[in-house]
């Protein structure tokens, strides 16, 4: 155990002292470290952008190429100055714009159409055949079940974000009656849905505080071996 | 109409940058795309330096005005300007940079997340002494159910709630849950998307 290793230890054992202070309900000593916290990870994070993204670029291309992001980026950092920042609204707007379109091909891409293959997936003709042609009458009313109870599931979770209504004069605006009773049986199954992400975070919240016991009484030992 | 008399620059490079990307998405112009994308990754990086000289320009102004929070102020400036150094010079591989991950950062995430581990609790049992109604009852039955199904209890395993009853609510009902949220939030982002796409959302100062 060298002297890094010691050093090292204490601020780790002290930063999980301070933060675990914080049961005992918010404090000096808790906001100090949090501070702290964001600062090394807002200089981490701005020093990986300029050592592993920026430098590699302007290290590895001749400068013509790079003509046209540091012209953006020029325009970007105007916004330094309130005096100059409308300079940089331009450089704002193409980081919107792009950034907005790779959202949607994200979006399409990645979630909605890989979510709806999913979905389907439990009535696709070939497994069931299988199943049936197997003789395992069991497996395939199985998957149609729950190929049924999943259908259900999304089409009533997704229409309790359904929030159009008719309005009426005198009246508070309403769903309709078959909306809002899908919405109900939708509202089941997301109270259901977040009821198990609850117990997937307190799982892991429950090993990192077995993780974090465990290398305070770890260094602690250590400490005591040493002396 | 009238926005786009106003600024019209920002309006015409957000349309055409965004539909730039989205036609090359389309028409599998995959060299189109690369090149434009490694531009804006540039930017972006630019963009998250300004962003942490903006934060450190903001504590400072609160450093200089000497209010009664300063001393947090200083903390993350000097914290962030010694963070940034380190790294950037000897670079995020380096022991230096790997010590101020291993006992700064990592310590700091765990312990926050150590903590939830309590205030979930209270937030769990707050919840159902607030709202005792169907919902709030699904909710911390089926966490229970999950919990307990996801290992022994006491060195003994529930009979059918780990191997069958908990593999099902997990993958079917749970699963039917996230799919109709997930499939929402992709709607949401490609509803928002393109309202940026077509000029009825400026969020670029326009």
């Amino acid at each position: 155990m060298n002297f890094a290793d010691i050093f090292g230890g204490f601020f780790a054992a002290l930063f999980t002292f301070l933060i675990f202070s914080y049961a005992l309900g918010d404090n000096a000593l808790f906001r100090m470290v949090v501070h702290i916290f964001i600062g090394v990870a807002a200089g981490y994070a701005a020093a990986v952008a300029l050592h592993s993204v920026l430098l590699p670029a302007f290290n590895s291309q001749p400068l013509s190429s790079l003509v046209v992001p540091l012209l953006w980026i020029g325009l970007l950092f105007t916004k330094l100055s309130p005096r100059t920042a409308v300079l940089g609204n331009p450089a704002s707007a193409l980081l919107v714009g792009v950034g907005a379109a790779v959202a949607v091909g994200g979006a399409i891409q990645g979630t909605l159409l890989p979510q709806l293959a999913g979905s389907a997936s439990y009535f696709s003709p070939e497994r069931l055949s299988a199943a049936f042609g197997d003789g395992r009458f069991g497996d395939a009313l199985g998957l149609l079940f729950n190929g049924a109870v999943i259908l259900v599931g999304t089409v009533t979770s997704l229409a309790y974000f359904h929030f159009g209504a008719q309005s009426r004069p005198n009246q508070v605006p309403q769903r309709r009656r078959i909306i809002e009773i899908i919405a109900r049986v939708g509202q089941g199954f997301i109270a259901i849905t977040l009821g198990v992400l609850f117990a997937g975070v307190y799982s892991a919240a429950l090993v990192a505080l077995i993780e974090r016991l465990d290398s305070l009484f770890n260094f602690v030992g250590r400490l005591a071996r040493l002396f | 109409m009238k926005s786009f008399m106003k600024s019209p620059v920002s309006i015409s490079v957000a349309l055409a940058g965004g539909w730039l990307i989205l036609l090359a998405y389309i028409f599998d112009l995959d060299a189109l795309r690369t090149q434009v994308l490694g531009w804006v990754v540039l930017v972006a990086a630019a963009g998250l330096l300004l962003g942490v000289l903006n934060l450190a320009a903001v504590h400072f102004g609160k450093l200089r005005s000497g209010t009664r929070n300063a001393l947090y102020s200083f903390l993350l400036i000097i914290s962030m300007f010694i963070t940034f150094v380190v790294v950037a010079t000897l670079g995020p591989g380096h022991e230096a940079s790997q010590w101020i991950f291993t006992n700064i950062q990592l310590p700091v995430e765990a312990s926050l997340m150590a903590v939830m581990a309590v205030t979930l609790v209270f937030a769990a049992a707050r919840l159902l002494s607030r709202r005792t109604d169907l919902f709030a009852i699904l909710f911390v039955v089926f966490a229970v159910i999950t919990l307990a199904g996801s290992g022994p209890l006491l060195g003994f395993n529930i009979p059918l709630v780990g191997d069958v009853l908990r593999p099902w609510v997990t993958q079917v009902l749970a699963g039917a849950g996230a799919r109709g949220i997930l499939i929402g939030v992709s709607l949401g982002t490609i509803a928002t998307g393109l309202r940026v796409l077509l000029a009825a959302d400026k969020p670029y100062g326009a």
